[in-house]
């Protein structure tokens, strides 16, 4: 019989949460690796190919994303590490609340901790690659709907492989092909935003909602947006379950 | 030898034809061979664990 | 046979069959050119080296000779579609295949009582080892003897492709392998979904066999596939083609399949993990055919060659018999795997150890 408790799933929710945005705040060195991860890789680029704007502002969409999924991979392994170590997963399988509840909560909280950052430095380093002006708020908008998907999708990979050995290669091995369809859709956005098209005309001049309505409706990469939300959606809702089922596996 | 490295080497349409053919009969061969020992390895293991005692 | 058959099953299933063939037949194609109507149709494209690359496609009841521009495009083919004329085997139209496929499936179902009886005995390992023993050497025989008919078939007897040449006869093997490594995904997934709610042992055993299977078939199609483009293309890989990177994405996630088994050594935890990772990445199966008509929205310039969706059914006769051929070797080279993987998780049981000791 599960014990009875008068705090609800919200209540559990926001106190992971919470609990996990304390122990980053108390590491909060730990914090600007993901980061630094993130501006090394990006550097690594123009080192190695070619330091020329025109050449840069062609793969400026490539870099971004392949660095960000990089630095997404390296960040995963702290999200249940910590937890597995000293038994504290064991305990949130063992709790009456729904897991998928407790793994969403710890999900989110990663994100907030290794994809925010990322959304932060993204245009600093965009502006370095010189990416076309044209294609900053794609840039923005692929990163705020990748970014999450990128830490649901490595949940699961992640849950699977925290209790083996050598799980760190296997990890890259078993999320990085379910990260490709995310890298070509938000490079292939950015890509076609940056390209010529023709300027907006607007319905109200200077209205806001043009940029919207433009997005939504005539822009060439708002079917690549659109299926990056179908496909942030899909994480949101299927990879906790997920995620759990694998985590009871993996704790057995 | 020489009709073959005129098939396999040719650059002709048949020889993509023939190179295709060819990995996939090797692929596919590997695929029935590999378990097959294995399955006859496996009982001959067997075997001799049991005649062992 | 008739005293296990539920009749009442039978007529239920059947009268909602007939009802979906009634509803889906005004929006069905032709299984392969049009028996029912002769004439040309004509192809509108631009005539590069590679071929003739383009997206429309007019049906014409006459023989007319059609010339015109049409934004820039020059019409330069007329390809005659007049499937009764070779005297193929595979002359079916599409309502009576159809008919035939929701027969069976009404029968089936009506044999839903002798058919979910077997399901159940072969969830003893030695009833399924035994079983397959009996059958293996049939299915052996006949994919053989399908796969030769198949090949010499395409081979010899194929007509030449005007615009290909010969190494069209590459597609003998391409796309049976290609519709086989997701049909496997899907027999995985499905087997890997009955492990994990049911936990039951063959159904694991199954979704272990299959992964390198898959990665095997999902090789032969990528390198078939590359050397056809090498000729046609001109290229050896094509980025641009979401469909062969979409496949090579399926290649990565067979191969991780098979790494996380290894990786884990209780055979039956391995099975759930591997299990909860297969129906995660299953998104990659309609991504498979969603992402070609996506790519080809937003590349607006990117070049597609056509599909032979209306073959010479001289050219497509080897092909169907390909399919059949494929799918039995996938039976048989998974059976295969299957008994070995029963005999190595029953190791300790008294029917294993007869067999060892009699073979």
């Amino acid at each position: 019989m599960t014990p009875k408790t008068n705090k609800n799933g919200l209540t559990a929710f926001l106190a992971i949460i919470r609990r996990d945005l304390l122990l980053a705040y108390r590491y909060r060195a730990e914090v600007i690796n993901p980061i630094l991860y993130f501006i090394i890789i990006v550097s690594l680029y123009p080192l190695a190919i070619s330091p020329d704007p025109k050449v840069l502002t062609k793969i400026a969409p490539g870099i971004i994303w392949v660095a960000a999924l990089l630095a997404s991979l390296l960040s995963l392994d702290n999200l249940f590490r910590s937890d597995y170590e000293d038994g504290t997963l064991e305990q949130m399988l063992m709790s009456p609340h729904p897991t998928g509840i407790l793994v969403l909560a710890k999900i989110v909280a990663h994100w907030i901790t290794t994809g925010l950052p990322l959304l932060l430095v993204a245009p600093v380093l965009a502006y370095t690659l010189h990416l076309d002006p044209k294609a900053y708020s794609v840039l923005m908008i692929t990163l705020i709907i990748g970014t999450p998907i990128l830490s649901f999708v490595g949940a699961i990979g992640i849950a699977l492989t925290v209790g083996l050995r050598r799980g760190g290669m296997l990890l890259s091995i078993l999320v990085l092909p379910l990260f490709l369809p995310i890298l070509v859709l938000s490079s292939v956005a950015i890509q076609l935003a940056a390209s010529p098209r023709p300027a907006i005309a607007p319905i109200i001049p200077g209205a806001w909602f043009d940029s919207v309505v433009y997005l939504t409706t005539q822009a060439p990469y708002s079917a690549a947006i659109y299926t990056l939300s179908a496909l942030l959606i899909l994480a949101i809702t299927l990879a906790p379950l997920a995620t759990a089922a694998a985590l009871r596996i993996s704790l057995r | 030898m020489n009709t073959l490295s005129e098939i396999f080497f040719s650059g002709s349409h048949w020889t993509y034809v023939w190179w295709a053919y060819a990995i996939t009969f090797i692929i596919v061969a590997a695929s029935i061979i590999i378990p097959t020992v294995r399955r006859k390895k496996t009982l001959a293991q067997i075997k001799r664990k049991i005649e062992k005692g | 046979m008739f005293s296990s058959f539920n009749f009442k099953y039978f007529i239920i299933s059947a009268a909602i069959l007939l009802l979906l063939a009634l509803v889906y037949a005004p929006h069905s194609q032709p299984l392969y050119g049009d028996p029912l109507k002769t004439g040309t149709q004509t192809k509108v494209g631009v005539q590069t080296e590679y071929g003739l690359i383009g997206t429309d496609k007019f049906r014409i009841y006459k023989s007319q000779k059609l010339e015109f521009k049409y934004k820039n495009m020059v019409v330069t083919e007329k390809i005659n579609t007049t499937a009764a004329t070779t005297g193929s085997l595979f002359l079916l139209t599409n309502w009576l295949y159809q008919l035939f496929f929701f027969l069976v499936t009404a029968i089936a179902i009506g044999y839903s009582k002798p058919i979910s009886n077997f399901i159940k005995k072969t969830g003893s390992l030695k009833y399924t080892y035994n079983l397959s023993g009996k059958f293996i050497p049939w299915i052996a025989i006949l994919a053989l003897l399908l796969a030769t008919i198949g090949i010499v078939d395409g081979l010899a007897f194929a007509p030449t492709d005007a615009q290909q040449k010969d190494s069209f006869r590459i597609i003998y093997i391409h796309v049976p392998a290609a519709m086989l490594c997701i049909q496997a995904y899907i027999v995985m997934s499905i087997a890997s979904a009955i492990a994990l709610i049911w936990r039951i042992k063959i159904a694991e055993i199954v979704a272990m066999s299959i992964a390198p299977l898959g990665a095997a078939i999902t090789a032969i199609a990528l390198i078939t596939g590359s050397l056809w483009g090498a000729r046609t293309w001109g290229t050896w890989w094509e980025w641009k083609d979401p469909r062969m990177v979409s496949v090579l994405i399926l290649f990565f996630i067979y191969l991780g399949i098979m790494g996380l088994n290894s990786a884990i050594e209780d055979k039956r935890t391995a099975a759930s993990a591997t299990g909860i990772f297969t129906l995660s990445a299953f998104v990659i199966i309609p991504f498979i055919y969603v992402s070609v008509k996506m790519f080809n929205s937003l590349h607006q310039g990117s070049t597609q060659v056509i599909g032979s969706s209306d073959m010479h059914p001289d050219m497509a006769r080897p092909l169907i018999v390909m399919f059949f051929a494929t799918m039995l070797y996938f039976t048989f080279a998974l059976l295969i795997r299957i008994r070995g993987e029963i005999l190595i998780r029953d190791r300790k049981t008294q029917w294993v150890k007869d067999i060892a000791l009699r073979s």
